[in-house]
């Protein structure tokens, strides 16, 4: 999985993670947290995956901006590098991710998509359709995801 | 973490490079990423807790 992806900071408990599109709409800073959640899957604590773009003027994360800077699939792919990352650094974890819109969730839906063969070498993914969990297969529109090691 | 499965990872992330940034924003208490947070654990809430491989999901107190 040799994708193209950007090089990304992140902080020194390994939770948030920032890198820079660059495209056609200039250079973009995207953020990327995990934030624990009050759930375990067995003994896997259960962590949310979330992104956003940092607006420099209002200092906070836009929730609905879609920036179009031509590097989607270079993007997806950084994402889901911080989320190996995030799970080599943490351990047994489990990573859930839902996008803030439908359409956003599909966009997840697709980077998993493109990569499955790899990514399910050494990770299951389970799909939400209507609150029942399915290992994730192609050709349905999945409401969120949960990604965890093998 | 086994060996093999490090090796793997290694293979998997190739040359892409993470840097730890101590001076770098916590982000974690943004309001964006906190509504996040509670819009998945309201749907976690909401789907059903066993899993196709016989786990169970549990809520617990963080």
């Amino acid at each position: 999985m040799h994708l193209e992806k950007y090089d990304c900071q992140t902080t020194a408990d390994g939770e948030s993670f920032t890198f820079e599109s660059v495209g056609p709409k200039g250079v973009i800073r995207k953020i990327i947290n995990y934030q624990p959640l009050p759930w375990l899957i067995g003994s896997i604590q259960v962590v949310n995956l979330a992104f956003g773009d940092w607006n420099f003027e209002t200092r906070s994360i836009d929730e609905l901006v879609v920036s179009n800077n031509s590097d989607r699939d270079k993007v997806l792919a950084t994402i889901a590098f911080t989320a190996l990352d995030y799970m080599a650094q943490n351990g047994k974890v489990a990573i859930h991710i839902k996008g803030i819109t439908p359409a956003k969730t599909r966009l997840y839906q697709m980077g998993i998509n493109a990569h499955r063969a790899e990514i399910e070498q050494l990770y299951i993914v389970y799909g939400q359709l209507e609150e029942e969990w399915h290992p994730f297969e192609s050709g349905h529109n999945y409401e969120s995801f949960l990604i965890f090691k093998k | 973490m086994s060996s093999q499965f490090s090796k793997e990872m290694e293979k998997l992330k190739g040359k892409w490079k993470v840097t730890v940034d101590k001076t770098m924003k916590d982000f974690s208490k943004e309001a964006f990423f906190l509504k996040k947070a509670a819009m998945a654990n309201e749907s976690l809430a909401k789907s059903k807790k066993e899993l196709p491989n016989g786990l169970v999901l549990t809520r617990i107190e963080l």
